[in-house]
């Protein structure tokens, strides 16, 4: 059994191995070298091992920076604007408690590895017809034993206790079949999984966030998880829960229909371009026969025909962001009756360097660049009447109109509940502050509008017959997602901020404005 | 052995794309379903292999000793656009599927020369296979999985991978419920003995040694 188990991970291992063949293959003086030999059994057998070590380490970079962005961060500024200061946020405990909460709780149950459709899992179940059983076992084998060595190396290098480490990771590890075992039973009962539940992963997620770092700030310390769970009885409890649980999920006996059910080729959509990507036509949305003239008249057309047909999916997409608007005007109100007035005020006057990463995430441009691309596109820049330099630059204008009010919609919403909430903190003198973010945030929206709309004129970075950008454009849009985040460790005046976001917004529009006209004939084009 | 499809029925938003279509497939002949852009080939196709779930209707197997629900397993299908794991090479994944299928020998040569591919892409990264190239790997794999049914959807028509094709179907059919799917008129020539027409969201279909004595 243990054999076939450790077959079905072959596609990844040997996906990892080739990696990093093809990455040494590019290397000057050893390139050649290794091209000519990398099909000899010995060496894929040694790039097989150096793909386990570096996806390892892989590995532990995320962990990393996960807990470094939602524990050691958090504790930092928990200890900075709390009244306890640091005495309430020792390490371990914040560890203890943020990994309950963040990695046990919510992302136990919101990343579950047995219902994680991605292209690996794709092939070894559809394409080479592995057994669902061991496939699915594998993959929770292969999860637990990459997150026992990369979650106990974080929280050591980190500074937590060797084996308060080891017992902490164990804990993360029996919950992660905890949330296993919990998506199963809801797949049984709604042929669902909970992350294809979108509404509830959101209340899963405010949720969290609210107990995680919310509840600790009204309390002035974190709540004592560290003393629940390392104490001995709660220990039995805990240990023997996962025991049943393990036991559970190892020997379930639907995975047939999971595998049948859950890994289809729609699925593999990235889930990011889903909702805007409709499965109901067998190609594209527009064929380029379809259009007789290619003019400003049919540009309008064609983007008012766009809007229409997935009219659905962006309310829905801007009603989650104006819940989010709502519910974080509900945290304000609720500190505000229990007298957390001024720290309401704190959090609004110290949220802009957060709100540049807030609206990078707001923004529905980048799903909605690929939708332009896979139900128009694609087809329409086959017609070289589509590609001259002046219909490029009308249809950019024409479409940037349609984001801007599509992402202004919920930033609105977001400036109104920050308004709303620096009027019931009631603080005086504070009004030039509470306008300061609310134009930044309208200011980010548009920033990221046009950021979004230009990389994809600029770069055109979708093929066809892959539903997933070029390397770059990835590349890009990662490095976009770590520089705002980096940005909440600028301090600076909210002014000052809302200004930088006004030029910010000046300059990318003038370059975008620019390059579509220069370079879009060139770069827009079918790859 | 048969694959009884009855009463498909498919909605998407206001559009009706499968109104209760039904077929009865054997082995030993190869079917065609044609149908014009946007008819629902592709949708019928998914609802068959189970990719897509019908508003109603079923799909089941009669493999002679019983009749049951058709299952995942039950296909092996040759997509226009195939999915496979890019940052393999054509020998690892044929040989993969060699061991995982306990298939005896593991003389993938053999089944590279099957499916028509050269051997100068055996070592060669299947991302860098065309799609041509990649529709044949699918063959190979169906040659080692060995499914109830295969379905091929939209071949790539022309010269060698008819003949290509030809060879393949020739091989299986006698064991295998075979249906290829295309645009009205594309089917390739020679490749089909009961064409089945998709119209309206509902199958049709004629022996075409009949149509032609007709």
């Amino acid at each position: 059994m243990l054999k076939k188990i450790i077959q079905s991970g072959y596609i990844s291992y040997a996906s990892d191995a080739n990696r990093v063949a093809y990455v040494l293959g590019h290397f000057p003086f050893i390139g050649d070298k290794i091209n000519s030999a990398r099909s000899g059994r010995r060496e894929q057998r040694a790039f097989g091992i150096a793909g386990v070590v570096l996806r390892l380490i892989w590995e532990i970079i995320k962990k990393a920076a996960f807990v470094a962005v939602f524990m050691i961060l958090p504790r930092y500024v928990l200890g900075r604007i709390c009244a306890t200061g640091d005495n309430g946020f020792g390490l371990e405990n914040c560890f203890v408690y943020f990994s309950v909460v963040m990695v046990c709780f919510c992302g136990s149950i919101n990343n579950s590895a047995i219902f994680d459709v991605n292209e690996e899992a794709y092939a070894a179940l559809r394409e080479a017809k592995c057994s669902p059983y061991d496939y699915f076992r594998m993959v929770v084998l292969r999860k637990s034993i990459t997150e026992l060595i990369s979650f106990w190396s974080v929280f050591t290098i980190f500074g937590m206790n060797f084996f308060k480490a080891f017992y902490l990771t164990i804990v993360i590890i029996g919950s992660r079949f905890a949330g296993e075992a919990f998506n199963i039973l809801l797949f049984r009962a709604t042929r669902k999984p909970f992350s294809a539940h979108k509404g509830a992963g959101i209340v899963l997620m405010l949720v969290s966030l609210f107990a995680a770092y919310f509840v600790p700030y009204l309390r002035g310390h974190v709540p004592g998880a560290y003393e629940l769970i390392f104490d001995t009885i709660w220990l039995m409890v805990i240990l023997t829960a996962f025991a049943v649980l393990i036991y559970y999920v190892w020997n379930y006996s639907g995975y047939p229909k999971i595998a049948a059910r859950i890994f289809r080729k729609n699925a593999l959509e990235d889930e990011s371009g889903q909702e805007f990507i409709s499965e109901v036509y067998d190609g594209p949305a527009l064929s380029a026969e379809d259009i007789e003239e290619y003019n400003l008249e049919s540009y309008k057309e064609i983007n008012r025909e766009f809007f229409a047909r997935n009219r659905s999916a962006i309310a829905g997409a801007i009603e989650f962001r104006i819940v989010f608007s709502a519910a974080a005007f509900a945290a304000a109100l609720i500190a505000v009756l229990n007298g957390y007035n001024d720290a309401v005020y704190k959090v609004i006057s110290y949220s802009m360097s957060v709100m540049v990463f807030v609206m990078c995430v707001f923004s529905n441009s980048f799903r909605l660049c690929k939708a332009f691309f896979y139900q128009c596109d694609c087809e329409l820049l086959k017609n070289e009447s589509y590609r001259r330099r002046n219909d490029i630059l009308e249809n950019f204008f024409i479409r940037l109109k349609y984001l801007l009010v599509i992402d202004l919609i919920p930033a609105v919403f977001l400036s109104a509940a920050y308004a709303a909430a620096g009027m019931i903190a009631g603080k005086d003198g504070s009004g030039h502050i509470v306008a300061a973010v609310c134009i930044g945030i309208i200011l980010l929206s548009c920033f990221f509008t046009v950021f979004q709309l230009g990389l994809y004129y600029i770069i055109q970075p979708y093929k066809s017959d892959i539903k997933k950008g070029n390397t770059v454009y990835t590349v890009i849009n990662i490095g976009m997602y770590i520089a705002c985040a980096l940005f909440i460790y600028i301090d600076s005046t909210t002014v000052f901020f809302t200004l930088g976001a006004g030029l910010a917004l000046a300059v990318v529009t003038a370059a975008a404005v620019t390059l579509v006209s220069q370079l879009g004939y060139k770069t827009f084009r079918l790859k | 052995m048969r694959l009884i499809i009855r009463d498909i029925k498919k909605k998407f938003d206001e559009i009706t794309v499968l109104n209760r279509a039904g077929y009865d497939f054997e082995s030993g002949i190869v079917y065609g379903i044609a149908g014009a852009r946007g008819s629902g080939r592709t949708t019928l196709l998914k609802c068959i292999c189970t990719e897509c779930v019908p508003d109603s209707g079923y799909v089941c197997l009669d493999t002679g000793i019983d009749i049951r629900k058709a299952d995942y397993m039950d296909f092996g299908i040759v997509y226009d656009k195939p999915v496979l794991p890019e940052m393999l090479t054509g020998n690892q994944y044929i040989r993969y599927m060699l061991r995982l299928h306990e298939v005896g020998a593991e003389d993938t040569a053999e089944y590279f020369r099957l499916a028509g591919i050269s051997d100068e892409l055996m070592d060669e990264y299947i991302g860098n296979y065309s799609d041509d190239e990649k529709q044949r790997l699918q063959f190979a794999g169906i040659m080692i999985t060995s499914p109830a049914v295969i379905l091929i959807d939209e071949p790539k028509s022309g010269g060698r991978n008819n003949e290509m094709l030809k060879a393949l179907v020739d091989r299986m059919k006698r064991t295998h419920i075979i249906i290829i799917t295309s645009d009205e008129g594309e089917l390739p020539d020679g490749l089909v003995d009961e064409l089945v027409l998709l119209k309206g969201g509902v199958l049709s279909g004629s022996r075409l040694q009949e149509r032609q004595h007709a």
